[in-house]
């Protein structure tokens, strides 16, 4: 089943000379439950992707289908709604809001949805995350690994359509890096959670079941690593 | 500049331009507050200064007969900043005088060069005398035919007019001016003396003083104030080169900034001389120049400069402060960089006091310059209001004296070291508090997190409850205490300044007002033309009545009749409270204990207090009664004689006198208790039946309490005694008794001129014909308003004096509100745009800002209740110290509405700071660090 569709993505930053294309005809589709790298080098058009993917910025033309939804045809609060009920968002500087412990972060964009806290998925997710001794701490008493760690239980609690992650273990010692690569494919596989992960580094993109290597903001490949079973 | 940390600190307030502005401004408007407290001040009380002079001059007193030692050593002491010397030099002949029979003499003092500079003499023509042998005349002799001009010679010898008395024997006469001429004897003469008065008693002489004057007329000077006509001279000066006698006379004018009063001047010249001396003082430039203990505008002028100071550096410490806390995140990063190559916690100091006086050395010139302006403009502005309050209760002409910007060094100094003081005051704590971060948490950014605190409890009830917007707003006002305390702090100093300012500008207010306040009653004319006033007790205002009758030009007419001083109540009827505002001012004289009023004004005043009186008509008395909730039973037309009793009296020291000595003004007003009788009860006037030789009661009835507000419209009633309104049966009791004066007032409406003309013509003529304690005055509306004049004015420049400073005040104090929501706002761009990332609607952020906006409304408000509470406690108690028990505003209702107005203010700020757009979102959540 089809859970992303994007259709010739064009993003253009600037006006005349200085225009630059950062997206140049970008088109693919996800299927549910799919692990998808996106590999590229720097000012590849990486990020810009995932922020129109992630429905934070809006495409020059082009179309990005979300399990039936066109995100780029939605007003202003659509689009918010969307956001925190279908997309979940792993940041490379994991974006924590530094007020909230580690309990409150993790179930805020549930709570936004005006949706009352399921406290067995909480406590399920914290454990899960090695978190439960942390509970009550704030982003800035974490390390990053565990600041990571949150993130992704923010981003999962939702259960949403997609999972994006933006270069998510480029801040993180290479152990780290590997526990939260190895938290993001068990979510992957076991709870079949559609992934689409940026990265420049080729061992982690391979680690998925396909990989798109962009460059000069257009997708030049799509190979597929391995079949889903 | 070769300082690594400077250089950096400059670079950071480049970066943060904004900031930098916002602090630039802030300390600018302190400069120019500052600049107004005392250029202004200064400003402002040379100018009354110099109006004050224009009557007798720039001295403050003078001591008569000091001998020429002692002048020397007064004119060196540390509170004289001049001292001029003068010698009374006599009489001379002026032969050339217009009125040899009565004014035959030239009376002449002889001026030192200070003593001009500081005394008022004009010349119509000509100049100064520049030595002895040089004169300059009154305008006054030449305009009664004295026949002199410049250039001509009087030459003569000086002599006393001594009077001689012709008797042989008997006793001691007292030929007027309080001469003392004792039978065989002789006395001098004064100047007002007329001349050529021979009696069979005495006789005039003159009295060589053993000076010969050979004087050039080298000018004609106005009179000069102290001439006096009538006397047997007009008045001259020379030239004081060399004393003639050891009896001199010392014109000082005092060092303000020395000295407080003159009391002290007086005792150190008594020390050199012995006592005995005559002084003169110069009371109005000493009331205005801050050295007249009993002068209101002194105690407000200092008043207001302690008040206005205090409030000047509290806001400008907060502000400053708040700069400097708000950018602290992100100050220890660059210090920690700093410090963990090698800079010391000292360096770190100095990079927060480099930036205070970066921004304070251009914002000097700036603020000087800037509150000049200020001071120029308001004092323009202020001129006509000074201009009539300054010359309405004497010969100055105000007008004619500019009002020019007055400061000196001292002011530009005081002005600078205030500024430096509350600059260096707002940067210690920041500069303290940022050296004791460890370089390690300052290199990790954790520095805005540095608390021992380890754990933050989840809130569940909010996070179960699904509360997202409340819970974030909670812990993001609980959590991070270093945006959100300069907010609370910013709320609760722009309400308790705004608040305290307005209560203490109301108090001066009603301090004044209370001072200058005329008391008695008028009634309220609007529906009325003119006023015929008479005494109701011999025929005049009978007359008045028919003659306004017949003529029908005159409608609307209204008669009011009222009696002070022949009615009186015992003070056994008056209340507790009115006894003991009686007794309290009483004990303010001599050394009165407050104790014995009772038994004092049983034996001084046979215990009975003056009344003031007001008939009425039934109609109008039964309309009062029925506005203030009397007993209408006892109100109706043709009741029994009723009463009601205005509910306010106030007393002061400066209208209630009863001894010699005052130890300080005091004001005492009460309110509600007047009498002991209440609503139904009886009380009895008295008066002082001569026939019987004894008080003669006249029982009333308590109808009610009159107010302000029941008599709006009809009477306006300054209270500084007992009120009462009677009916028309108390009425005709009160005019039929014998020895009680009475006068009546018609109110009535004429338009026509001719009319009006015509029965003035008939009452003068009355007036001429019958005796002259039966007069029938007519006057026109206008008559009524004059007393409350100057109390306006002094009222209207304090306020807008007050005013002025609050909306000062106001705008720092908002520059600072704005500057705490906006670094806060700054500060979370990042947080915004990942709540957004994460779909928050706009509108969950508008919940979550009220939210937030009501927790640390809340809090700023509640500190600012405590604390505007106890200024406002400590105001009211300095307040009373100084100008009695002056009833100021109540808080509450300015409490509410300023706290309004600060809710909006942040509300409209927080909406305004937190305004993104959809582009920040990216780059805010690419940013390193949250």
């Amino acid at each position: 089943m089809e859970i992303l569709k994007v259709e010739d993505l064009v993003k253009e930053y600037g006006e005349g000379d200085t225009k630059v294309k950062a997206l140049d005809g970008v088109s693919f589709s996800v299927e549910k439950g799919e692990f998808v790298s996106v590999i590229g080098p720097s000012g590849s058009g990486k990020s810009t992707l995932l922020h129109i993917l992630g429905g934070v910025d809006k495409p020059t033309s082009g179309r990005v289908i979300i399990d039936g939804t066109d995100i780029c045809s939605l007003g202003e609060d659509k689009l918010a709604v969307f956001r925190r009920r279908q997309i979940g968002l792993v940041y490379q500087f994991y974006n924590l809001m530094p007020v909230l412990n580690v309990d409150e972060n993790i179930a805020l964009p549930h709570l936004l949805d005006g949706r009352k806290l399921d406290k067995t998925r909480l406590d399920n997710i914290v454990s899960h995350l090695g978190l439960t001794d942390r509970r009550e701490n704030l982003p800035s008493q974490l390390s990053g690994g565990q600041q990571q760690r949150v993130s992704i239980g923010r981003a999962l609690y939702s259960r949403p359509a997609i999972l994006l992650a933006d270069e998510p273990t480029g801040n993180l010692d290479r152990k780290t890096g590997d526990e939260i690569t190895a938290l993001l494919k068990e979510s992957n596989r076991m709870q079949k959670q559609t992934l689409i992960l940026i990265t420049h580094d080729e061992r982690l993109a391979m680690q998925a079941d396909r990989v798109f290597y962009l460059e000069d903001g257009r997708l030049i490949k799509n190979e597929t690593v391995r079949t889903r079973v | 500049m070769n300082n690594i940390v400077f250089k950096v600190t400059k670079k950071y307030m480049k970066l943060n331009s904004r900031r930098t502005a916002i602090a630039f401004m802030g300390i600018t408007l302190m400069v120019v507050m500052m600049t107004c407290v005392f250029v202004g001040k200064e400003t402002v009380m040379r100018y009354i200064d110099k109006v004050a002079s224009l009557d007798k001059g720039s001295w403050h007193m003078i001591a008569y007969d000091v001998d020429a030692e002692s002048a020397k050593t007064i004119a060196s002491r540390e509170y004289t900043e001049m001292a001029g010397l003068s010698e009374q030099l006599y009489c001379i002949d002026l032969p050339q005088s217009g009125e040899p029979e009565t004014v035959p003499f030239l009376n002449i003092k002889a001026y030192s060069a200070d003593s001009f500079a500081m005394t008022n003499i004009s010349m119509v023509e000509g100049r100064y005398p520049e030595n002895s042998g040089e004169i300059i005349i009154s305008e006054y002799a030449v305009e009664k035919g004295a026949d002199i001009k410049i250039g001509d010679k009087i030459s003569g010898e000086l002599f006393k007019r001594i009077l001689v008395s012709k008797l042989d024997k008997g006793g001691t006469e007292f030929p007027r001016e309080g001469i003392s001429l004792p039978a065989g004897g002789s006395a001098e003469v004064p100047v007002s003396f007329a001349y050529g008065e021979e009696t069979e008693s005495f006789y005039e002489k003159k009295e060589p003083t053993g000076i010969s004057g050979d004087y050039t007329v080298v000018g004609i000077m106005e009179s000069p104030s102290y001439e006096i006509c009538g006397g047997g001279s007009y008045a001259a000066l020379t030239f004081l080169d060399e004393p003639h006698t050891d009896a001199l006379n010392v014109m000082i004018r005092l060092d303000t900034d020395e000295i407080s009063g003159t009391e002290e001047v007086i005792s150190d010249i008594d020390s050199l001389t012995g006592e005995g001396h005559d002084y003169e003082f110069n009371n109005m430039l000493l009331a205005f120049s801050a050295m007249s203990g009993d002068s209101n505008i002194n105690t407000i002028v200092i008043f207001m400069e302690v008040f206005f100071t205090l409030f000047t550096m509290v806001a400008s410490v907060i502000l400053i402060y708040n700069v400097f806390n708000m950018s602290f995140a992100e100050r220890t990063r660059y210090l920690g960089m700093l410090s963990s190559v090698g800079a010391t916690r000292r360096q770190k100091r100095q990079s927060i006091y480099f930036e205070s006086f970066a921004l304070l050395i251009p914002a000097l010139p700036a603020g000087l310059l800037l509150g000049m302006g200020v001071v120029y403009g308001a004092s323009q502005l202020l001129k006509p209001r000074f201009d009539t309050m300054l010359s309405i209760d004497g010969p100055m002409i105000s007008g004619e004296v500019p009002m020019t910007l007055s400061f000196g060094i001292s002011e530009i100094v005081t002005v600078l070291v205030m500024c430096a003081a509350t600059v260096l005051i707002s940067a210690l704590i920041p500069a303290i508090k940022i050296s004791k971060i460890p370089p390690v948490e300052s290199v990790k950014g954790a520095a805005d997190n540095y608390t021992k605190k380890k754990r933050f409890k989840t809130r569940k009830s909010l996070l179960e409850k699904g509360k997202p917007e409340l819970m974030l707003a909670v812990n993001s006002t609980s959590r991070t205490k270093h945006l959100t305390r300069s907010i609370i702090r910013s709320v609760a100093v722009f309400s308790t300044l705004v608040m305290v300012t307005l209560y203490g500008a109301n108090s001066i207010i009603k301090a004044v007002e209370a001072k200058t306040d005329e008391d008695g009653w008028a009634p309220v004319t609007e529906g009325y033309d003119y006023a015929v006033i008479a005494d109701a007790g011999d025929g005049g205002f009978d007359y008045a009545k028919q003659v306004l009758a017949a003529d029908r030009n005159v409608t609307d007419t209204k008669e009011i009749l009222d009696t002070f001083l022949s009615v009186k109540i015992s003070y056994d009827d008056i209340s507790d409270e009115l006894m003991d505002a009686y007794a309290e001012i009483w004990g303010q004289y001599d050394d009165h204990d407050p104790a014995d009023y009772k038994e004092y004004v049983k034996e001084t005043y046979f215990n009975e207090l003056d009344i003031y009186v007001l008939m009425v008509d039934d109609e109008e008395f039964e309309q009062i009664a029925s506005k203030c909730g009397a007993d209408m039973s006892l109100a109706k037309a043709g009741a029994e004689p009723a009463a009601l009793v205005y509910n306010e009296v106030f007393l002061d020291t400066d209208r209630y006198r009863d001894g010699d000595e005052c130890r300080g003004y005091k004001y005492v007003n009460v309110r509600d208790n007047i009498l002991r009788a209440g609503t139904g009860d009886s009380f009895d006037l008295t008066y002082f039946d001569p026939d019987k030789g004894e008080s003669v009661k006249i029982p009333l009835k308590a109808a009610g309490m009159a107010d302000s507000d029941s008599i709006a419209g009809r009477y306006q009633i300054k209270p500084s005694s007992i009120y009462i309104f009677v009916n028309e049966a108390a009425k005709k009791e009160i005019i039929s008794a014998p020895n009680v004066r009475t006068t009546g007032m018609i109110l009535f409406e004429d338009k026509d001129e001719n009319s009006i003309k015509q029965l003035n013509e008939t009452f003068l003529a009355y007036s001429d014909d019958e005796n002259e304690a039966d007069n029938i005055l007519l006057v026109g509306k206008n008559a009524f308003r004059t007393a409350a004049s100057i109390k306006e004015i002094i009222s209207d420049i304090i306020k807008i004096l007050a005013y002025s400073f609050t909306a000062l005040i106001s705008m720092v104090c908002l520059l600072n509100l704005y500057n705490s929501i906006r670094g806060r706002a700054a500060e979370r761009t990042k947080e915004t745009a990942v709540l957004r990332s994460m779909g928050m609607t706009d509108k969950q952020f508008t919940k979550m800002h009220d939210l937030e906006n009501l927790m640390l409304l809340g809090k700023g408000l509640l500190i600012a209740a405590v604390i505007c509470t106890v200024l406002c406690a400590v105001l009211r108690y300095v307040v009373v110290d100084y100008f009695g028990n002056v009833r100021t505003f109540s808080p509450v209702l300015t409490a509410v509405v300023i706290s309004v107005i600060t809710a909006l203010i942040t509300a409209v700020m927080t909406r305004l700071c937190n305004r993104s757009s959809k582009d920040d979102i990216i780059s805010e959540i690419r940013k390193e660090t949250v």
